[in-house]
């Protein structure tokens, strides 16, 4: 691990340009002893001067002043920013407050992105693997030779095995690129585009109403909300939206005071800002949620009305004597006494809980989405939308929503290639990783993975499953961990250096599309992705020329805004809709849309600004957001059968969580220096990773502030220091997720630990030891 | 309209704070402070204009967790101008507390006098890899090994907006124009930023709720960034 030393000249300067002495080679050269007095008396003019005066040598050259409006990639909220430019260079970015999805607002990751644009870890050029993953060795090679690459590969694989065995996965943060991917596929013949799913948690929803993706929560007119370890004010879907949304919420911005109840083992900065900390058992939330449903059952406050009209299962007849509907499940099953001793909540605050949910409404219960480690997340979900069905709240103001589609243009239509229809296609990740490790129904011959590091997290994609395909190309900014797995690396853009296009905000109703110019030139010999799979149609000729024959992704984003233009309703990103959105009329009317502009002047004026925007919902919409066969809320079978608990097993007494703090949420965050200094949440832990452990735990132990431990998992151990943490339940010890790279960059590989290696291979829950190192 | 000289102060509402430490990246990106390295960080040594103070108290399951984004408090008072033998820092008539680092002969006494804690001392020239020097903010300098260094309430937007304002012919507003990194970007909309002596702003109205403190007020130090507890 190699750090910026004191001396400025003497980092490493990969442009080639040299300048100054740097004082390691000053003493070099002195040693050798046939340097000029000149010289030395130079370098030590040099180095004084450095110690006393204020530098200015440092500044590049300067230019003219502009701003550019940019969206952030850091993560799948992608805000619109705004970039501050000197000349050629990006000095500052600050959110645009004309985004109604962050308002001005950004988070300390999109904050650090610059120092993404600039990091001296970027990956240059081209690179083809030489010899395996473990000890690869990297040829540079020029564009043209990387993209006669892959054609010639591609051309080999539609005559040998079919085009419909190629795959790509990612796009979460460059949508961009994701659907020029998309549609490349298609048009060579294959439909395995698989979208990074990691910023979804609709698990629930998929179960009880059918919807997949586009779910979205009404907190900013919500009065109360339930928060199931979700870590709202953390990682979860768009964090920026979330603070802003929730702050109001909180503030009563509509006259009352809401109230925000989080339901978590830990005191995260989530349970620290709420108006209330429920401390629960971790892995037992589904269970008190099931509890918090059976009093509202008991005493008939629910939603009855709802319930009658467009909820399946929750009670049956007695003609079918066999299945058990909700009502039974949670009124035999789930009696506050016995949810009780499960979960370590009163009765009394169960109770109590349930009585304040019926009463302030809209009262909104909120998931977690996936957590590595734990095998509820699918009974968690499920119990959590039971208590929604149960307030009332699908598809009302400040409930569960869906959001729609904005009306973008489709692009033309492409030829259908009769390989695409040969085979089911592969639709997520843990079905590519079972068709690379079965064959089955194909083994994939090539993947594409575009700005995801699927080998990092939690996926099924694991290296030696990869290493099942025979040709994987990564586009990438940094070297990555999936990326040292290719074969070949191709220099991606930041989100500053292309076009980008945002056609939804994760968990935010509103209908928006936000739009991102390229504020700067792609440096490094970087190019967008979009980019390049325009120029690899162009090589492969045929239908995939014709299907993507724009001359760069700009024009083909500007063909897409067309069609906001010609849908005549909604609005550019504008001051007025800052100042109004948030009246209830403007979500039922919208306003009348400005027509004087041309097509063109529309989509420069979109482009220019950042975005457009339709405030209009039409709530209650059953048909569109009930998808089930029946048309109604499914009450979910599974929560009729027990709730899966996690047993400690004999000699690893301690629960183990994980939690992801904000800071390093990104995929790319752990290489960025003003991160590190962030990271840790809620307490500031710069550098590295660490374990929290409660006071009389650690005390048991033996185990102080500071002390290095070893946690141990039956599998597998860690090394890393303690924080003894009064906000950590007894016998729960968390770790921090987003350290431990083994890529990566110099600032991230080696710094900490990944604790997901704790995990038995496949996921699962785990129990550990700790040790004092 | 009120008197001649703004005072410029900065109201945070700490119900609507979450802690994110956006502010914190904001500033180190506008006023060009260098990345820190673990070993400074470990030696309390990283420069950081904006913190974000985290007090735990109680214990388990009683255990309360408190967030204070904690800067330069531009006090009206300032302790740290009173014992800087030089004159290097120094109040402007805008009430900023400044340092001028060309006359700063680092002897910290005045980071021994803040009560607050937030004064810098550069222990090591400030480094960065040459590619981040790219996204240096020209219009704030770099400042030498040696000499102590602090919030600015990032003056250089004050100047840029005087030179605005003076070449339309007239003050600076006193909300809205002038807004520090920290503020401008903050995601829960938790800072306020403007002048706290003209009635018609947005902080001189939340400076007089019920829920507004300032921190270690005993002291008589009596500064400009005023906190907003949080409800229940």
């Amino acid at each position: 691990m190699k750090h910026p030393t004191e001396n400025q000249s003497a980092l490493p300067g990969r442009d080639g340009d040299q300048r100054g002495i740097a004082r390691r080679d000053f003493l070099k050269l002195a040693g050798a002893g046939t340097v000029a007095a000149a010289v030395a008396s130079t370098a030590v003019a040099h180095a004084v001067s450095g110690a006393l005066e204020v530098r200015e040598d440092v500044f590049p050259k300067g230019g003219p002043e502009s701003t550019v409006v940019s969206l952030c990639g850091m993560c799948p909220q992608r805000c619109s920013m705004m970039v501050r430019e000197i000349g050629e260079r990006a000095v500052s970015v600050k959110g645009n407050p004309l985004d109604p999805a962050n308002r001005g607002g950004l988070c300390p990751v999109g904050l650090a992105i610059l120092q993404l644009v600039y990091n001296p870890d970027r990956v240059r050029t081209p690179m083809l693997r030489e010899g395996d993953a473990n000890a690869p060795r990297w040829r540079e090679i020029s564009w043209a030779e990387a993209i006669a690459l892959i054609k010639s590969r591609l051309e080999a694989i539609r005559s040998g095995p079919g085009a419909h065995t190629v795959a790509a996965i990612g796009g979460g943060t460059s949508e961009l690129a994701g659907l020029m991917m998309a549609r490349f596929l298609r048009a060579f013949g294959s439909a395995n585009f698989i979208a990074d799913e990691s910023a979804q948690p609709s698990h629930g929803q998929n179960l009880t109403q059918s919807i997949s993706g586009r779910v979205a929560y009404d907190f900013e007119n919500s009065r109360y909300i339930l928060s199931f370890a979700a870590p709202l004010l953390e990682s979860w879907m768009s964090p920026v939206r979330q603070m802003r949304d929730i702050a109001d919420f909180r503030a009563g911005w509509l006259g009352e005071r809401g109230k925000l109840v989080q339901i978590e083992s830990r005191l995260s900065t989530t349970a620290a800002k709420a108006d209330e900390w429920i401390r629960v058992n971790p892995g037992t939330e589904g269970v008190l949620a099931l509890g918090i449903a059976g009093v509202l059952v008991r005493y008939q406050l629910y939603d009855a009305g709802f319930v009658k009209e467009h909820v399946a299962g929750f009670e049956y007849g007695p003609e079918q004597k066999s299945a058990r509907g909700l009502r039974e499940v949670v009124l035999q099953d789930y009696d506050p006494a016995k949810v009780a001793a499960i979960t370590g909540v009163s009765s009394e605050v169960i109770v109590r809980l349930a009585h304040e949910f019926a009463q302030m409404r809209p009262a909104l219960a909120v998931p977690p989405g996936a957590r590595p480690g734990r095998q509820d997340n699918g009974f968690l979900e499920a119990a959590v939308q039971t208590l929604n069905a149960l307030s009332g709240v699908i598809d009302k103001p400040g409930g569960v929503l869906v959001s729609r589609e904005p009306p973008l243009a489709a692009w033309a239509p492409i030829k259908p290639q009769p390989d695409e229809a040969k085979q089911p296609p592969l639709r997520s990740a843990s079905e590519l990783a079972a068709a690379a490790e079965g064959g089955h129904p194909y083994l994939p011959s090539a993947v594409f993975i575009l700005g995801t590091n699927p080998l990092f997290g939690s996926s099924p994609i694991r290296p030696e499953v990869l290493e099942r395909i025979p040709f994987k190309v990564s586009f990438t900014t940094l070297l990555d961990e999936t990326a040292a797995h290719a074969d070949l690396v191709l220099p991606d853009c930041t989100s500053l250096e292309r076009w980008e296009i945002r056609t939804a905000v994760p968990g935010y109703a509103l209908t928006s599309v936000g739009v991102g110019s390229p504020a700067i030139a792609p440096r490094y010999g970087s190019s967008p992705a979009a980019q390049v799979i325009l120029d690899l149609a162009k090589a492969m000729g045929g239908d995939v020329a014709g299907a993507l024959a724009w001359s760069d992704p700009g024009q083909a984003l500007k063909e897409m805004l067309v069609g906001l233009h010609d849908a005549a309703h909604g609005e550019i990103f504008s001051e007025r809709f800052r100042r109004e959105y948030t009246r209830p009329e403007m979500r039922a009317w919208g306003w009348p849309a400005d027509t004087s502009l041309k097509r063109d002047e529309f989509v420069e004026l979109a482009v220019a600004r950042g975005g457009w925007v339709d405030p209009r919902y039409s709530f209650g919409d059953y048909a569109s957001v009930l998808k089930t066969k029946s048309g109604k809320f499914e009450m979910p079978e599974l929560l009729g059968s027990a709730p899966p608990l996690i047993a400690a097993r004999p000699g690893y007494p301690l629960d183990l969580n994980f939690f992801q703090p904000l800071a390093l949420m990104s995929t790319m965050g752990a290489n960025l220096p003003y991160l590190q200094e962030v990271a840790g949440a809620p307490e500031d832990w710069p550098w590295d990773s660490y374990i929290e452990i409660n006071p009389a735990t650690a005390a048991a132990l033996g185990i102080e502030d500071g002390d290095w431990v070893i946690a141990q998992s039956p599998t597998a151990q860690v090394e890393l220091q303690a924080h003894v943490y009064a906000g950590a339940m007894p016998n729960v010890v968390n770790i921090p997720l987003g350290q431990g790279h083994t890529a990566l960059g110099h600032w991230a590989s080696g710094r900490g630990v990944n604790p997901l290696k704790l995990l038995p291979v496949g996921g699962g829950p785990v129990t550990v030891r700790i040790v004092k190192r | 309209m009120g008197q001649a000289m703004p005072r410029w102060g900065m109201v945070i509402d700490l119900d609507r704070c979450s802690g994110c430490r956006g502010c914190v990246v904001a500033c180190k990106q506008e006023n060009n402070i260098a990345p820190s390295t673990q070993e400074q960080a470990q030696s309390s040594r990283m420069i950081s204009w904006m913190n974000v103070i985290t007090v735990v108290d109680g214990d388990y399951p009683d255990a309360k967790l408190r967030l204070l984004p904690m800067l330069c408090q531009q006090c009206e008072n300032p302790p740290c101008v009173r014992v800087c033998p030089v004159g290097a820092t120094q109040k402007s008539s805008q009430g900023i507390v400044g340092q001028i680092y060309p006359r700063c002969i680092g002897c910290r006494y005045c980071a021994s006098a803040c009560p607050y804690q937030v004064k810098y001392f550069n222990w090591s020239p400030p480094s960065w890899p040459r590619e981040f020097e790219q996204s240096l903010n020209p219009s704030v300098s770099v400042r030498p090994k040696g000499v102590i260094e602090k919030c600015t309430f990032c003056v250089q937007r004050l100047q840029r907006a005087r030179d605005q304002a003076a070449f339309e012919g007239r003050k600076v507003r006193s909300e809205g124009e002038y807004v520090p990194a920290c503020v401008e970007s903050c995601p829960a909309k938790a800072m306020y930023f403007g002048d706290l002596d003209d009635h018609s702003t947005e902080v001189a109205h939340l400076v007089r709720d019920t829920r507004a403190f300032r921190v270690m007020d005993e002291l008589g130090t009596e500064p400009n960034i005023i906190y907003l507890k949080e409800s229940t």
